[in-house]
């Protein structure tokens, strides 16, 4: 089977600092991964590499097979971990705006998350609190039918009963063939969902592991040991 | 999706611009016909109306220039280089798209702007003989009248719209060079790591050096071809000195868009 995310020796420096070391890393289809480390180890960095927003210094990233640029764009769906869409636009608009540029929008999906949230579409994004301005994002995003979804701090700024609504809303989108990425520091909330992680530890993969495998070889949950591994 | 990104374009320009004009051409109507019953015999228009409204009228006008200036190079920065360019630049379109759609927009609004502003000075000199009794006005008019008559006078190929035409074709050309010399330093300076904003203004101040220095000796370069091409034609003389400043205003735009295209390509750094 094909890699959907490959990484070779990728670095990303700025100025004298690695935030990328080196990763070398390859992501299949159908999983549902949890790209997990502290601040600053280079989950973000690693995103925006694979969305082609930032450069590499060296080494490539690829996304089925291919350089980050017009054509993954439409295959890959991306949250960011920042408030991205236009603030003036009304809900309906985003909705317009993302089904004039991506053909595996489905419309109809989008709404009924929209009405599960009460969230009107008449209304402008600004308008909305900052927990709505991030689920509205996050509902655009898994909206979406695309191979590869990543998705930066999705949970980051939510209250605890949204982001169940936020695991539902990946999961019941999730398409089996389809891989779902999830940066986050926040696993005790995610290790549920998950079918892999990855320990991103300064810029370098410390751990790729099957989580199934990982709890029957050290009979603990990922966030037990992930507190473990990054321990202050 | 060139179209579709430009709808957006428009969209997001259009909700600050199209008041903006729309004020300033109904504040120059009224301004007009206030100045009209005020310098008339009877003077049934207050003195202090009057005076408010022109100074309106005035800022209206400012403000359209200003808004466009501003939009020209915020929609650039903030929708391509801040946070919204990371839903942007995860579109399924090319950086060409993406430029070409800012820049069309941007050079539509600039020629909108220019037509505004010509626009509400027609008004506010509804009949002609009112804003020839100010003298910037008047002076401005017969500087245009003085470039307009000799044009088509002495080079007889030339109609009036003829003159009008290639005056439009420089002003173009100028406007998209002109576009193109903002969206360059921004590029170059948000591809570094710190100070962008400083950066980008160091850049703008570069380019600009760079263009007077070339733009300097292009009289020389037309006085050069003028010698050894020698003519007598005052239809080529014209030609040589509208058509040297409008080839020149778009390869000077092809330069900066080339920078602007690989510095997005290849340096984008939304951090």
């Amino acid at each position: 089977m094909s890699s959907l995310l490959t990484c070779k020796g990728l670095v990303k420096s700025y100025d004298k600092v690695h935030a990328l070391d080196g990763l070398d890393l390859t992501i299949q289809p159908g999983r549902i991964v949890g790209l997990l480390g502290p601040n600053g180890s280079g989950k973000s960095t690693l995103m925006k590499l694979a969305n082609g927003l930032l450069t590499p210094t060296a080494g490539e990233v690829l996304i089925d097979g291919m350089v980050p640029g017009q054509e993954t764009h439409s295959l890959v769906s991306y949250l960011p971990d920042r408030p991205s869409l236009p603030q003036w636009m009304t809900i309906r608009q985003l909705q317009d705006f993302y089904a004039d540029f991506f053909p595996d929008f489905d419309r109809t999906r989008c709404r009924e998350m929209l009405d599960r949230l009460e969230i009107p579409s008449h209304r402008k994004l600004k308008d909305l609190s900052k927990g709505n301005r991030e689920k509205v994002q996050l509902v655009l995003t898994m909206s979406r039918q695309a191979r590869l979804y990543l998705l930066d701090e999705p949970m980051g700024g939510v209250d605890p009963a949204a982001r169940d609504f936020i695991l539902e809303t990946i999961l019941k989108n999730y398409d089996p063939e389809a891989t779902v990425v999830i940066a986050t520091h926040l696993i005790a909330d995610v290790e549920k969902v998950l079918d892999e992680v990855i320990f991103l530890d300064r810029g370098k993969a410390a751990l790729h592991t099957a989580v199934d495998d990982l709890r029957a070889e050290t009979g603990k949950s990922v966030d037990a040991l992930f507190r473990e591994v990054f321990q202050c | 999706m060139l179209t579709k990104l430009m709808k957006y374009e428009f969209k997001a320009t259009a909700r600050v611009m199209v008041p903006l004009c729309i004020l300033s051409v109904a504040l120059a109507s009224v301004t007009q016909i206030t100045l009209w019953t005020f310098l008339d015999e009877t003077g049934s228009s207050p003195y202090s109306v009057t005076l408010i409204l022109l100074i309106a009228t005035a800022a209206a006008m400012g403000a359209v220039l200003a808004a466009t200036v501003v939009l020209i190079v915020q929609r650039f920065r903030s929708n391509l280089l801040g946070d919204e360019g990371h839903v942007m630049f995860t579109l399924p379109v090319s950086i060409h798209q993406h430029i070409l759609a800012k820049f069309l927009v941007g050079v539509f609004w600039m020629l909108a702007t220019l037509f505004v502003l010509f626009e509400s000075i027609i008004c506010l000199g509804y009949n002609g003989t009112l804003w020839m009794a100010f003298p910037p006005f008047r002076e401005a008019l017969t500087a245009f009248m003085d470039f307009i008559t000799p044009l088509s006078s002495t080079a007889p190929d030339f109609s009036v719209g003829g003159s009008l035409a290639i005056l439009f074709g420089t002003v173009l050309a100028s406007n998209v060079a002109l576009c193109l010399e903002i969206y360059a330093p921004l590029a170059l300076g948000h591809s570094f790591h710190k100070h962008k904003g400083l950066l980008s203004v160091a850049f703008f101040l570069g380019i600009q050096g760079i263009y007077h220095l070339l733009s300097g000796s292009l009289p020389y370069l037309i006085n050069f071809v003028t010698y050894l091409f020698p003519t007598q034609s005052p239809t080529g003389v014209y030609m040589l000195d509208f058509g040297g400043s409008m080839v020149f205003s778009l390869l000077w735009a092809a330069v900066l868009y080339a920078i602007t295209h690989y510095t997005l390509k290849h340096r984008l750094n939304l951090e």
